[in-house]
């Protein structure tokens, strides 16, 4: 039986269950010294200098580092290049790092930090997206507050919103949402003969921490190895930030010529960690009388906080996204990503994508409810179909589900039974039903698409077992085991005797960030080239034993070989071709290069293939709302998913679970909060509320299959997809039960009475 | 600056109180639910000892002398699942359940979350309403206060140097009542307002009513208005009564706009609740 598509356990839930997993606070080594963060105590303003005596003199401390002890550049390589490792003139966020207190303990480190003391003069910060865009704003980057911004410009918009039926104009706001993964960050350096630099921790994307040491070191690629140890838990949050922890556990360690780690506590981490992004969405859709949408005009703004990091491409995947699945021809939709004195906020799963998808499924739903359509039948009307173009005017070509999933996510919902006017809900505890229709581009896109190559090392061991290094990480999502499935089956061996190891980039060429839903999509390509090579390489001995004239007529499946036109005929067990193999001293090993399907975009219009290819996905949302106390008591949610083919269907099922979850914590009870100085308030888990196993609702996972052609066995890549349409299905269900429209989020009982 | 404490393992009242006394940076711990993530997390800076009551023999739940002592180191499980307090004591079942989450239901005890004497302590508003008391023993001795006047303002009580709760005592007869919470999430939620009502009979056609709110004010706090009209009219009341007894609680709380809700909500969620309680009592 074929791996792919089998339902195997994960290769880390023993471990993981049982507490053997080791995470990088669980590692030591000798020497190891524990480093503690200073942080800016305002959100903007000039930094003359730091007392250290007193934190110097405190017992235990070894050495205070500023950016002053920085030998290479202070700059955290990504798109625009800005964010500083440590504070140099200035600081732009509260919690910024402006020193690093090295130790004999942690505690120690901990406690002298609290006594260093900056010389700042602070200045007066922007904390909103609507303060950025003030004319008298103060300019943080002397432009116009803006990092980066898009248009995507089709057809004639004006001329087209003149002959709409109907226009609708709505405002839309999203808040922050913060990862709050299992593990928090953390890394540890250990320092090497000849100028080495190993880097231990918990990260998603080790070439972008490979980048970073390098950069903050001084220090050739080839000095500096990054290994990803068990990661507890991403989700976005690992992308970009790790490199800044890496990079100054890495100085230390690298000045005082001894291991250093540095862990952050859970307070910390959400202060200083990336988050999702805040939005203000401005929305204008025309329809004509039978709801058809025929123009749309889209303004997208996020707020990005005091450095770029990710901003700009996390902005172009909302730009691409703010319509929606549906056909609409002429289309206008710009996008600014704003500077303000808070937090850099970077990738969070759907990145940039939930807060414009939150704005027009909400809008679709109310223009639904105008027209008294139902909401279901609008989205039949206007949703993309094969042969139909997106919003950047590209043909969607193959693999489209999305009608398969409205049919299929609202007949196991019972749509058709439960769903009425608001106007017909009595009593004090309504129910409501509501649905989302969203479409995900796979992989980074036009945007990013010079870092979209993976590379995959596949080597048979003498006792037939098969060691697989990929470039993209395990982070707790299941990859190892799923990509396991798909090098298994591409060499032909049994699934049992195929491992993938955790990202070293000692192993694997730089495969680009494990990001954007396409780790199985990529590195699966990746070793399925590699498994073909090894495999081609064993079919000439398989021919040999068969007594077949060709190794074209052979082939190697589930641990057999095989005559392919008689496939129940003899069968060479694959131990013995791997015996075969080593007497004849053939290459054991294979090397998998895949670079993705060409994207592109124009600058000036937006218009281009922006994805080389679409998930698709519907969801139903079931609540009941307490009209009294404003409570929502989220009941049931019904997703269906198109992700192309489902390697792993209990995976699959898993990641559907835990997104919606992620996406009801966004859309009823997720917020960070400021007060009037730019001070994060709620960093804590008794603060920042995230819903427990009692909110968890009722969930129906439905796998949808359209296989894509360029896939490993069909799939696509879809880890994203489940939290991104959530929050609107969810509001689109709590109008559907009181007739109230929420337009910012979170839907929090005080807003409802 | 080292946040290390010395923890002490006293075997008597005597010898808890002794500590307590002479070391002024001495605090109880029991569950340590609360204690040990404050403690973690730097807050706690002038604590220098911690004194473990579990070996004070304070776990015991027993009827004596028309009270039900409820010993102060008793875990919020352990409290709502003893027939005593089941038979008699219905909002304080729901209180102790409604504390945090199961793990810290095991750990948490009832002395702590009175001690630690937060408006929003969910087991304070059933024990207002049970017209409980707390007996103290400290260096000169025991005496007993009534809950309603054990608090002072947010983390502050009564208790002197050197005093320790020892035990609840709840008058002992049959009670019906309820304990109602609005929270964040549906676990691991500190109250942003919440309401107990208990009553008894007290005469053929009277009963005895008694309210508290949780979360709207410094303290946990009585409705003694809403009581007293309650209490003096036939039962079940009528319904322009409960009207009347509804705008007293609603007058009653004074409630702040914080992180977890709104003043304006959290006022308005009180006559929600209280009318809640009472429905639940009159079934």
């Amino acid at each position: 039986m074929p791996a792919v598509g089998q339902s195997v356990p994960r290769k880390d839930a023993w471990d993981k269950v049982t507490g053997k997993t080791q995470y990088v606070d669980d590692l030591s080594a000798p020497g190891l010294l524990y480093a503690a963060t200073v942080r800016s105590p305002v959100a903007y303003g000039k930094l003359h200098g730091l007392d250290t005596a007193a934190a110097a003199a405190f017992p235990g401390v070894v050495r205070i580092l500023t950016a002053k002890d920085i030998p290479g550049r202070n700059i955290n390589p990504l798109v625009l290049d800005d964010q500083v490792f440590l504070a140099e003139t200035e600081v732009r966020y509260w919690g910024e790092p402006i020193a690093l207190v090295v130790a004999e303990t942690s505690e120690a480190a901990y406690a002298a930090a609290e006594l260093v003391k900056a010389d700042i003069t602070p200045m007066t910060p922007v904390l909103s997206i609507r303060d950025a865009l003030k004319l008298d704003a103060p300019r943080l980057y002397k432009g116009d507050n803006v990092f980066s911004s898009y248009t995507i410009k089709r057809g004639d918009a004006a001329a087209a919103f003149a002959k709409a039926a109907k226009i609708y104009e709505r405002e839309y706001e999203t808040p922050y949402q913060e990862h709050a993964y299992l593990e928090t960050n953390g890394m540890m350096a250990i320092p090497g003969a000849e100028d080495q630099m190993t880097v231990y921790g918990s990260m998603q994307c080790p070439f972008y921490v490979h980048d970073a040491v390098s950069q903050i070191l001084g220090l050739p690629r080839n000095k500096v190895r990054i290994v990803q140890t068990a990661t507890g838990g991403g989700f976005g949050g690992k992308e970009d930030f790790p490199s800044v922890v890496a990079g100054q556990a890495a100085l230390a360690a690298r000045v005082l010529g001894r291991p250093v780690k540095l862990i952050f506590k859970r307070e910390e981490d959400i202060i200083a960690s990336s988050k999702r992004h805040p939005s203000l969405v401005r929305m204008k859709v025309g329809v004509d009388r039978d709801g058809k949408l025929v123009a749309a005009d889209i303004t997208y703004y996020i707020d990005a906080g005091a450095y770029a990091t990710l901003s700009p491409i996390v902005l172009w995947r909302g730009t691409v996204h703010a319509l929606g699945p549906y056909v609409c021809d002429h289309v206008l939709i710009r996008s600014y990503a704003m500077a303000t004195n808070k937090v850099p906020c970077g990738a969070y799963r759907g990145f940039g994508s939930p807060q414009v998808i939150f704005a027009s499924e909400s809008l679709i739903d109310e223009i639904a409810a105008d027209l008294q359509i139902d909401p279901v039948e609008l989205r039949r009307r206007n949703g993309l179909t094969l042969g139909a173009k997106t919003v950047t005017g590209q043909t969607i070509d193959q693999s489209c589900g999305l009608s398969e999933t409205i049919d299929k996510a609202t007949a196991a919902a019972e749509w058709a039974k439960k769903w009425k006017p608001p106007t017909a809900r009595t009593g004090k505890v309504r129910p409501g039903i509501g649905i989302s229709t969203i479409y995900y581009g796979v992989g980074l896109g036009a945007g990013g698409k010079h870092l979209d190559r993976a590379g995959a090392s596949m080597t048979i061991m003498k006792d037939g077992t098969v060691f697989c290094a990929v470039g993209n990480t395990e982070m707790g999502q299941g990859a190892r085991t799923v990509l396991s499935q798909i090098a298994a089956d591409a060499l032909g061996a049994p699934y049992e005797m195929v491992n993938v190891i955790e990202a070293d980039t000692a192993y694997v060429p730089d495969s680009g960030p494990t990001v954007a839903s396409r780790t199985t999509f990529m590195s699966g390509n990746a070793l399925v080239a590699a498994g073909r090579e090894l495999k081609g390489r064993l079919l000439p001995v398989i021919a040999e034993k068969l007594g077949a004239t060709s190794p074209d007529e052979v082939d190697l499946v589930d641990g057999f070989g095989i005559r392919k036109s008689e496939p129940a005929g003899t069968k060479i067990p694959y131990l013995d071709l791997v015996k075969e193999m080593y007497q004849r001293r053939l290459l054991p090993s294979s090397f998998g290069w895949y670079v993705a399907p060409n994207t592109e975009f124009d600058k000036e219009t937006g218009q281009g293939d922006a994805y080389f290819v679409y998930s698709w996905c519907t969801n139903v949302a079931e609540v009941e709302v307490d009209t009294e106390t404003g409570e929502v008591r989220v009941v049931r949610i019904t997703s269906a998913h198109d992700m192309g083919r489902a390697i792993n269907p209990q995976q699959v099922e898993g990641q559907i679970e835990g997104g919606t979850l992620q996406g009801m914590g966004y859309c009823t009870m997720e917020e960070i909060r400021h007060d009037a100085q730019g001070k994060l308030l709620n960093n804590a888990f008794a603060t920042y509320i995230l819903p427990t196993m009692e909110d968890v609702p009722e969930l129906r996972p439905i796998i949808v299959e359209h296989p894509y052609s360029e896939g490993p066995y069909g799939a696509k890549g879809f880890g994203e997809v489940p939290l991104m349409g959530i929050a609107p299905a969810i509001a689109n269900a709590v109008y559907n039960a009181t007739g109230r429209r929420i337009r910012i989020l979170p839907i929090k009982p005080e807003k409802l009475v | 600056m080292d946040n290390l404490a010395r923890v002490h393992f006293p075997a008597s009242l005597p010898e808890a109180a002794d500590i307590l006394r002479t070391r002024p940076g001495a605090r109880l711990i029991a569950g340590g639910t609360d204690l040990l993530v404050k403690h973690r997390n730097g807050l706690l800076p002038d604590v220098t000892d911690f004194v473990d009551v579990s070996g004070l023999g304070l776990h015991e739940i027993t009827l004596t002398e028309g009270q039900v002592r409820i010993g102060s180191a008793c875990t919020m499980t352990a409290v709502a699942g003893h027939p005593l307090v089941r038979e008699r004591f219905p909002a304080l079942v729901q209180g102790t359940l409604q504390v945090g989450a199961f793990q810290i239901r095991n750990a948490a005890t009832l002395g702590g979350n009175v001690g630690n004497a937060s408006p929003a302590g969910d087991s304070i508003p059933p024990l207002l309403s049970l017209d409980a008391a707390a007996l103290l023993f400290g260096p000169a001795g025991r005496r007993t206060v009534p809950l309603a006047e054990f608090f002072n303002g947010p983390g502050k009580t009564v208790l002197q140097p050197g005093e320790l709760i020892e035990a609840f005592l709840l008058p002992d007869r049959r009670t019906a009542g309820a304990f109602l919470k609005l929270g964040e999430r549906r676990a691991h939620a500190i109250s942003k307002v919440s309401l107990a009502l208990s009553c008894w009979e007290s005469a053929h056609g009277r009963h005895e009513v008694r309210i508290a709110l949780g979360a709207v004010a410094p303290t946990v706090i009585r409705c003694r208005k809403a009581e007293e009209l309650l209490s003096a009219a036939p039962w079940p009341p009528a319904t322009d009564l409960v009207a009347k007894a509804r705008a007293l609680v609603v007058e009653t709380a004074r409630p702040i706009d914080d992180l977890r809700s709104e003043k304006n909500y959290r006022r308005r969620m009180t006559g929600v609740l209280f009318g809640r309680a009472l429905e639940r009592v009159l079934v």
